[in-house]
C-alpha cells in the first residue's frame, strides 16, 4: 500500500514519476497482474493508478486523495492526444434534489480538483503496451465553471419537474446525460411528470470528449 | 352545351362581427369562460364588491355588476371593439402585466355571440351609460341609463348566432357548475372583495369581504368548506423574487377528485403544470392511493419574471426561474407537512390551522442563485490574446527612417501592397502608424499572426494588420522581453509534454549550474536519464509554433553557446552570478534563428505588451535607423 499523498506537491511529484512509462512496465515494479480483457474489468486501469498513488478513497464517496480533496480520473487518448471517450463524473441526482445549488451539487464537488492521468492505448496492443501521459492538476476556470454549470442546470430543471425521460445524450453543451447501469433492470426512484413517485434507470454525467480535449490542449503540449 | 367554369376565388375583408365571433372561439368556449373575463374586468376596475346574476345556467343570462371604476361614456364605442384596452399601452407592458386581463378582445368577442349591454357609470358622471353592439360591423348604440357607480354587464343568449358553439352546451346544471368554480376562485384570490354568486334568482353564495390585508382562513373556509379548514396546514416561503403562501389539506384532508386546488400567480387563477407537480411532489407517498391532495396556495413574484402571455385564456404561465419556484413550493410545502405529521393526526382542531408559519422561521435564508446565462461563456481555453500597441506618440513611433528603401521594395514584392503607399507610410517620421489597442484577434480571423509578420532582414518585421503596417525591431523586442518581469517573473512560462522526450546531448554540457540555470529561465525543465541523454518535459511557451525537433536542436544550441560562455575564462575566474542580461546576450544569437516565431508568440500572447517596451529609452529613432542599416 502507498501512503494517501498529503499535499497536493507531493501528488504532483508522484505522477509526474508515471509519466511516459508504459503500463507493463508500471505493473512489474507494483507486481501487479494486468487482466487479459478490460472490457470486463472496466475500472481496473484508474484503480491501478489510484494505487500507484496512494488514493485512499477506495469506492466511497469521498475524493479519491481525500487528504488533500483531489479526485483522480484517467482519460483515454491516442498517441496523437485525442481523447478517445467521454469522462464520466458521477450519477445524476434523481431524487432528493430539492433546492439543491450548483456548488452543492456532486458534479461540482468530484470535479472541483482532478488530476487528470491521459493514458495512450494503442488499439489492437495489449494494456501492457498503453503509455501514460504526462498527468495534471486541474481546477475549473470561471468560463469552464459556467459551462459545466449550464449544463447541470439543464438536467436538474428536466428531473426536479419529472421529466426525466427527456435527458438524452445529446442535450448539454460539455457535458451529457446517458443511462449509467450494468444492467437494465436496475431501478431508481424518480418523481413522474404527474409529481408521483416512480422508477427509472440511472442516469450518469459524463464529460464530452471535446470538453476533456480542451483541457489536455490547455495543460499539455501535444 | 357549354360547362360553366368555377368563379376565380377572390379575397374579402371579413366584417367585424364574424372576425370577433373567430377571435370568441379562442376565449368563449362556453357561459363559464363569459363568466371569467368579466370577472376578471371588475377585479381589474378595482372593485369591492361583486354580484353574479346567472339564470338557466348562464345560457338565458349572465348579468355581472361591480362597484369599480366604471368606463367613460368616450370610450363605451371603443370598449366594445376589439383591440381596445385600457390595460396596457406599449409594447414594454407586455413584459410585465399586472392585471389581469390586457388583449382587449374579451368584451368584443363576447359581444359577437350574444346580446351584451354594458352599463356603466363612473365616479364623476351624473348619470349612466348604456352601449349595445349591433349588426355586421357592430356598431356601437349609445344611450343615457341609470345605474350606481361602477359597471353592469348583461349577457343574454349566449350562442344564439352560433348554432354550432351551441350544440356543446351541456345541462344548465353542468354549465352552473362550471360557473361557480370560476367564481370561486376569484374569491379567493381577492379577499378584500364582497362576492354574491345567485342563480335563478336564488342566493348560491355571500362571501363577505375581509379586512385584513393577509389572506385569511376565514376566506378560505367559505370557499373550500369546513372539512378543509379544519385540515389546514400552512406553508410560507419569503424569497428574493418570489413569496408563497398556502394552505394544504394536509394529510387528513383528500379528494378522489382535483376539485380542491386553487393556484394564484399575482392574484390570477392558474392551472400550471409545473406547480401542480410542485405540489403533488410534495406529497411523496403521503397520500393514500389515487387521492388527490387539497389545496390554496398563493404565489407573488415580480411580474417581469413571468410571461402570462401563453394562451388566450391566461391559464398556462411560464417562469423565468422556473426550477427555484417549483423547489421552493416543494421544500416549503414538504417541511410544513413534516411538522404537523410531528403534531397530530387528522382530528386536529383548529389549533393547528391557525399555527400559521413565522416568517422568520421559513427557509427564507434559502438563496438561490440565478440561471447564469450561457452566451456570455464564448469558450475554453480561449484567452482573448489581445495586445495593446499604444502608440503614445513619439515615444515608440514604430521605426521612423529616413531612407530605406529596400525595405518598400522587399513589402512591396513580398505582399503585393502597393509599393507608393507603403513607402509614404512607412516614412512618414512622427506618425503613429500604429493603431491603438490593436485586437490580434482581429488579425487572427482573416489570417494567422505569423503570415502577416514579414521578415525585413536585418532584425527587423513588418506586422501587418487591418490598420496598416507597423515596424519593429524586432531583435531588439525579443531581448527587451527575456530580460523583463514579463518574462523572468511569469509562473507557468512552460506546458508540460504529452509524453516526456529524449533529446541526445552529452551530459557533462548539461551538468554545469549555469547552462542548468539558463535553460531553466528559459522555460525548459528537464532531467538527466542517461550520460548520453536528459528527459525534456516541459517547453517554453514561446517554443509553441516550433515542432518538438526543433526545440529538442534548440535546446542543445542554447545548452551549447551557455557552455561555451561559462567555461570561458572571464566566467570561470570570477565566478560572479551570471545576470539575467549577460544571460540573454549570451543566448541572442541562437534565439535570433527563430526570431519570426519567437517575435510571434510575444506579439500574439497577452503577457507582453509591446507598449511597455516603447517606454525604454533605449529604442530612439536613431537607433532604429542604425538597426536597419
Amino acid at each position: 500500500m502507498i501512503s494517501p499523498p498529503r499535499t497536493i506537491a507531493e501528488l504532483k511529484e508522484r505522477s509526474q514519476r508515471l509519466a511516459g512509462r508504459s503500463m507493463g512496465d508500471l505493473a512489474r515494479e507494483f507486481q501487479v497482474q494486468i487482466p487479459q480483457d478490460l472490457r470486463v474489468q472496466k475500472g481496473w486501469q484508474g484503480q491501478f493508478i489510484e494505487q500507484c498513488l496512494g488514493a485512499d478513497a477506495g469506492n466511497q464517496s469521498r475524493p479519491d486523495f481525500s487528504l488533500i480533496n483531489v479526485e483522480l480520473k484517467t482519460l483515454p487518448i491516442d498517441r496523437q492526444g485525442n481523447v478517445q471517450e467521454s469522462t464520466y463524473v458521477c450519477v445524476v441526482n434523481l431524487n432528493k434534489n430539492i433546492a439543491e445549488q450548483w456548488r452543492d451539487s456532486a458534479v461540482y464537488h468530484k470535479l472541483q480538483h482532478v488530476l487528470w492521468v491521459p493514458v495512450a492505448h494503442v488499439a489492437g496492443q495489449p494494456i501492457d503496451e498503453s503509455i501514460i501521459a504526462t498527468p495534471f492538476l486541474w481546477q475549473m476556470s470561471t468560463a469552464e465553471e459556467s459551462l459545466l454549470r449550464a449544463d447541470w442546470e439543464d438536467t436538474m430543471s428536466l428531473v426536479s419537474v419529472g421529466k426525466v425521460h427527456q435527458l438524452n445524450a445529446k442535450l448539454g453543451e460539455v457535458m451529457q446525460v446517458r443511462p449509467k447501469a450494468a444492467n437494465s433492470r436496475v431501478l431508481t426512484n424518480v418523481v413522474d411528470e404527474r409529481g408521483n413517485p416512480s422508477q427509472t434507470l440511472p442516469r450518469g454525467y459524463y464529460l464530452r470528449a471535446k470538453f476533456t480535449q480542451s483541457l489536455l490542449q490547455q495543460h499539455l503540449r501535444l | 352545351m357549354e360547362t360553366e367554369s368555377s368563379p376565380q376565388v377572390r379575397i374579402k375583408q371579413l366584417d367585424n362581427r364574424l372576425a370577433n365571433q373567430i377571435a370568441a372561439g379562442e376565449v368563449v368556449e362556453r357561459p363559464a369562460s363569459v363568466v371569467k373575463e368579466l370577472l376578471e374586468n371588475s377585479v381589474d376596475a378595482g372593485a369591492n364588491r361583486i354580484e353574479v346574476d346567472i339564470e338557466r345556467g348562464g345560457t338565458r343570462l349572465m348579468r355581472i355588476t361591480d362597484n369599480g371604476c366604471g368606463i367613460v361614456k368616450d370610450d363605451l364605442n371603443l370598449a366594445l371593439s376589439r383591440h381596445a384596452t385600457s390595460k396596457i399601452s406599449r409594447t414594454q407592458d407586455l413584459a410585465a402585466i399586472d392585471s389581469l386581463g390586457f388583449r382587449g378582445e374579451a368584451l368584443a368577442s363576447i359581444a359577437s355571440v350574444s346580446r351584451l349591454t354594458l352599463t356603466s357609470r363612473t365616479i364623476d358622471s351624473d348619470f349612466a351609460w348604456q352601449a349595445i353592439a349591433e349588426g355586421r360591423n357592430m356598431s356601437v348604440k349609445i344611450q343615457p341609463a341609470s345605474s350606481t357607480k361602477g359597471t353592469r354587464i348583461e349577457v343574454r343568449e349566449l350562442f344564439y348566432n352560433t348554432p354550432a358553439r351551441q350544440k356543446f352546451l351541456r345541462a344548465e346544471k353542468t354549465e352552473f357548475a362550471h360557473i361557480e368554480e370560476i367564481f370561486k376562485r376569484h374569491a379567493l384570490a381577492n379577499q378584500q372583495t364582497a362576492f354574491i354568486l345567485k342563480h335563478n334568482h336564488k342566493v348560491i353564495k355571500r362571501i363577505p369581504a375581509t379586512h385584513t390585508s393577509q389572506n385569511s382562513l376565514a376566506r378560505i373556509e367559505a370557499v373550500c368548506g369546513k372539512p378543509f379548514a379544519q385540515c389546514a396546514v400552512a406553508f410560507s416561503c419569503q424569497h428574493e423574487v418570489v413569496s408563497l403562501q398556502g394552505w394544504t389539506g394536509g394529510i387528513g384532508y383528500h379528494r378522489s377528485e382535483s376539485d380542491i386546488q386553487y393556484v394564484f400567480v399575482n392574484g390570477r387563477p392558474v392551472k400550471d403544470k409545473m406547480l401542480n407537480h410542485a405540489i403533488r411532489q410534495s406529497f411523496q407517498d403521503r397520500l393514500p392511493p389515487g387521492r388527490m391532495p387539497t389545496y390554496v396556495m398563493f404565489i407573488e413574484i415580480d411580474p417581469s419574471k413571468i410571461d402570462v402571455n401563453v394562451h388566450p385564456t391566461k391559464h398556462e404561465i411560464r417562469f423565468d426561474e422556473q426550477r427555484m419556484v417549483h423547489d421552493l413550493i416543494v421544500r416549503s410545502i414538504s417541511e410544513s407537512l413534516l411538522e404537523s405529521d410531528g403534531l397530530a393526526l387528522p382530528s386536529v382542531q383548529t389549533e393547528t390551522v391557525s399555527k400559521e408559519k413565522n416568517p422568520s422561521s421559513t427557509p427564507s435564508n434559502y438563496q438561490y442563485s440565478v440561471n447564469s446565462s450561457r452566451s456570455s461563456v464564448t469558450g475554453v481555453g480561449y484567452s482573448q490574446a489581445s495586445y495593446q500597441i499604444a502608440a503614445k506618440t513619439g515615444q515608440f513611433s514604430p521605426i521612423s527612417v529616413t531612407t530605406n528603401e529596400s525595405i518598400a521594395g522587399n513589402l512591396a514584392s513580398s505582399e503585393s501592397i502597393d509599393a507608393q503607399a507603403v513607402s509614404t507610410r512607412i516614412f512618414s517620421n512622427g506618425q503613429s502608424l500604429i493603431r491603438e489597442n490593436v485586437n490580434v484577434q482581429d488579425v487572427n480571423e482573416q489570417n494567422d499572426v505569423l503570415s502577416n509578420i514579414i521578415d525585413l532582414g536585418g532584425d527587423s518585421f513588418a506586422l501587418i494588420d487591418g490598420a496598416g503596417i507597423h515596424l519593429f525591431p524586432a531583435k531588439l523586442i525579443i531581448n527587451d522581453f527575456f530580460e523583463s518581469e514579463s518574462w523572468s517573473r511569469l509562473v507557468n512560462n512552460s506546458k508540460p509534454l504529452l509524453f516526456p522526450t529524449s533529446v541526445d546531448i552529452d551530459t557533462a554540457t548539461i551538468e554545469q549550474f549555469e547552462v542548468v540555470e539558463a535553460l531553466e529561465y528559459f522555460g525548459f525543465v528537464f532531467s538527466p536519464q542517461t550520460d548520453h541523454a536528459i528527459l525534456l518535459k516541459q517547453l517554453p511557451l514561446w517554443t509553441e509554433s516550433l515542432g518538438i525537433q526543433q526545440v529538442s536542436a534548440l535546446f542543445v544550441a542554447l545548452a551549447d553557446s551557455m557552455a561555451t560562455i561559462a567555461q570561458s575564462e572571464k566566467f570561470s575566474a570570477t565566478k560572479v552570478k551570471i545576470s539575467t542580461t549577460v544571460l540573454v546576450n549570451c543566448c541572442s544569437d541562437v534565439l535570433f534563428e527563430y526570431a519570426k516565431e519567437i517575435f510571434n508568440w510575444i506579439v500574439s500572447s497577452n503577457h507582453y505588451s509591446i507598449s511597455e517596451h516603447n517606454k525604454s529609452k533605449r529604442l530612439t529613432s536613431e537607433m532604429a535607423g542604425q538597426i536597419l542599416q
